[in-house]
């Protein structure tokens, strides 16, 4: 069943009578994306469809709609909506699945990259204990537990994974140089699958 | 307001949100469901009549966002928002922003959720309707008044989180020595938890068993209850096998415990489906009030199932501003009944939940056996939610009879590409305790899973 055009009014006229500051929900074909405090699209449309044409074909992934959809999608928290200004409507732009990279997904380079195979040898390998979520820090924003020439004590966490509502905080097992980090934040990983390279130091040395 | 509702967005995902599909589908209802990234090719939304997309795989950016489920609702075309368990379903700003916008929210009022769900409150209405709260406190605001507090009541004890529930936000505290340092974890947790440090103190009782009454009221002032659950097999204050009615507990205090729930009810306004939670003591016979909660339980089929009441359905119509057409007399208790939650995962790793594709799925089938799931061959259980990934309910005409049904349904349960927790269901249906109905709160995890740790190196749960 499409979308009506009146429930895409709908939708807009709550957007602009709350203080959502985004909403991004998507219908059949249809995708309304809509973020508050977006000055550069004064003359956000009320409708992207021609009056009775309730079916929206999904354009073609193209940067045509990003240019009112941007303000929302690249940074909605570093324009919130000023409190003495209601909150603009921006693009009801029945965009393609345009990528918007979730926050709390946002690769925070953790140094992925090299391959199992250039381990440098006696390097204690640290895998995944269960399927789960990788999380390289704590929380969002703060440091790595563990990286690329830093160093980890035994008992230290090296990593969280996020499996299922438990966060699994993964020890180190041993104390040393972390040579090598393959967990990307945010990201899925298998059980067994390496996170880090430890190479051993002799705590006297 | 509508005597029927048309089109209800269901907004949950797993299990539940097949089961108000399926409830949607028995009233003549549209459902359509919101679904994440992870969960488009769900049952849920196989059998739903539409799909909306609000967000990614984490919940935090889909199925807890206000905005994105009114959105979907209104963009759908719905007139009601179905929240199921957990995820927004007790957070009063759902509530208000359906009504905000034009939407029928299937749940008590937002008042009613905000006043039930700030723990320290619902102990204050609870001893203004009478009913026994045990010996405990309000928000302790610090150390100090948690020691004066804890001289009182004794050890051990429970620190509960205001804002919590559901058996989360809960640390014991065994003497005085532990005390200060478990004051400030629990706090601690509580903060990062549920925004909102305030902790509360409860006596802990020993020999506890956990009875619940599930209540269902109208819009016109018509409130009945549908009788008691016991959920007392738990570990970690999460249940695995609960069961109605309350058979372990004396006749006499079961009316109590209804009357209780009752009065609770009334002091809130109750419409919709809702449970009061009491423990009773089982040394001391008596029983204090836990909580409420203010939506469908995980465990409602099991009353269901001695009722004979779809609680689902009566939700939509209470919702739609129907009269209960139930009368209190009307409601009768005919067997007993027993669900297991199965969970995927690992026991040999300590209960550690086990996403993965499911490879083999075979329910049991049967007189009186009833599986709830959002299971298929070939689905991947994605690591973003909780690991349940069936309930199966029995019923027998006597308790014995439903454990017999029980052990054979999990026999007849077929799992293969995820480790689950079947065979310690089928550990602790065969237990000579759990058959007389003598365990307590603390039994699942001090008699039942050592003796099944210790035993000979357990085999995948598989075949």
């Amino acid at each position: 069943m499409g979308t009506s055009l009146e429930a895409i009014k709908r939708v807009i006229a709550a957007f602009e009578r709350s203080d959502w500051t985004e909403i991004d929900v998507r219908h059949g074909d249809v995708r309304v994306h809509l973020a508050a405090g977006a000055p550069t699209t004064p003359s956000s449309r009320l409708s992207p469809t021609t009056p009775g044409d309730v079916e929206v074909a999904p354009p073609p992934p193209a940067t045509a709609a990003a240019d009112k959809a941007s303000p929302a999608t690249a940074s909605p928290a570093a324009t919130p909506p000023a409190t003495t200004t209601p909150p603009t409507a921006g693009s009801p732009a029945p965009t393609s699945p345009a990528p918007i990279s979730p926050a709390a997904g946002s690769p925070v380079s953790a140094a992925a990259g090299s391959p199992v195979s250039a381990l440098p040898p006696g390097a204690h390998l640290i895998t995944a204990p269960s399927p789960g979520i990788f999380w390289c820090s704590p929380e969002p924003g703060a440091p790595p537990f563990a990286a690329v020439g830093g160093r980890v004590e035994e008992s230290s966490t090296v990593c969280i994974i996020e499996v299922m509502k438990l966060m699994n905080h993964v020890k180190a097992g041993v104390g040393g140089d972390v040579v090598a980090a393959y967990g990307t934040n945010g990201v899925a990983v298998a059980k067994g699958e390496p996170l880090f390279a430890i190479v051993a130091t002799d705590t006297a040395s | 307001m509508p005597r029927h509702l048309r089109r209800v967005l269901v907004a949950n995902r797993g299990e539940i949100a097949v089961r108000i599909v399926r409830a949607c589908r028995a009233e003549g209802i549209d459902a359509i469901v919101a679904v994440s990234d992870a969960d488009v090719d769900s049952l849920a939304a196989r059998l739903a009549s539409d799909v909306v997309s609000i967000g990614a795989a984490r919940p935090a950016q889909s199925y807890l966002r206000v905005e994105q489920i009114v959105a979907a609702a209104l963009l759908a075309g719905c007139d009601a928002v179905h929240p199921g368990y957990g995820f927004l379903s007790e957070r009063a700003e759902l509530a208000e922003a359906c009504a905000a916008h034009g939407l029928i929210f299937v749940g008590p009022s937002a008042d009613t959720i905000r006043r039930g769900g700030d723990k320290v409150e619902a102990r204050r209405i609870a001893r203004a309707a009478g009913v026994p709260t045990g010996a405990g406190s309000d928000a302790v605001a610090d150390l100090d008044a948690a020691r004066v507090v804890a001289a009182e009541v004794g050890y051990p004890l429970l620190f509960k989180a205001a804002a919590g529930g559901g058996g989360r936000g809960m640390v014991r505290v065994e003497e005085p020595g532990e005390l200060a340092a478990r004051f400030a974890g629990a706090s601690g947790e509580a903060q990062a938890a549920f925004g909102d440090g305030r902790l509360y103190i409860e006596r802990y009782v020993t020999n506890a068993r956990h009875v619940e009454v599930q209540l269902l009221g109208d819009h016109h002032g018509h409130l009945i209850h549908l009788g008691d659950r016991d959920c007392s097999t738990q570990r970690r204050f999460q249940k695995l096998v609960e069961e109605a009615p309350a058979a372990a507990v004396p006749q006499a205090m079961r009316a109590q415990l209804a009357a209780a729930a009752l009065a609770l009810g009334r002091m809130l306004d109750y419409r919709g489906a809702g449970t009061v939670e009491f423990l009773v003591d089982l040394d001391r016979g008596e029983f204090s009030f836990l909580e409420i909660n203010t939506r469908v339980q995980v465990e409602h089929p099991v009353t269901e199932m001695v009722t004979g009441i779809d609680i689902v359905r009566q939700q939509l119509r209470i919702a739609a501003g129907q009269r209960l057409t139930i009368e209190q007399a009307d409601v009768t208790i005919t067997g007993h009944a027993i669900e297991c939650r199965i969970n995927a995962e690992s026991v040999a790793d300590g209960f550690l939940p086990w996403p993965g594709t499911i490879t083999r799925w075979e329910p049991p089938t049967g007189d009186r056996v009833r599986v709830d799931s959002q299971m298929f061959a070939g689905y991947e259980i994605p690591p973003y939610y909780d690991s349940l990934i069936a309930k199966l309910i029995v019923s027998g005409t006597d308790r014995a009879q439903a454990i017999d049904r029980m052990a054979d349904a999990l026999a007849a349960l077929h799992v293969e590409g995820v480790e689950t927790t079947r065979d310690v269901h089928r550990a602790v249906l065969a237990h000579p305790d759990f058959r007389a109905d003598t365990i307590n709160t603390r039994w699942l995890e001090t008699t039942l899973l050592p003796a099944y740790s210790a035993a000979a190196p357990q085999e995948p749960t598989r075949g």
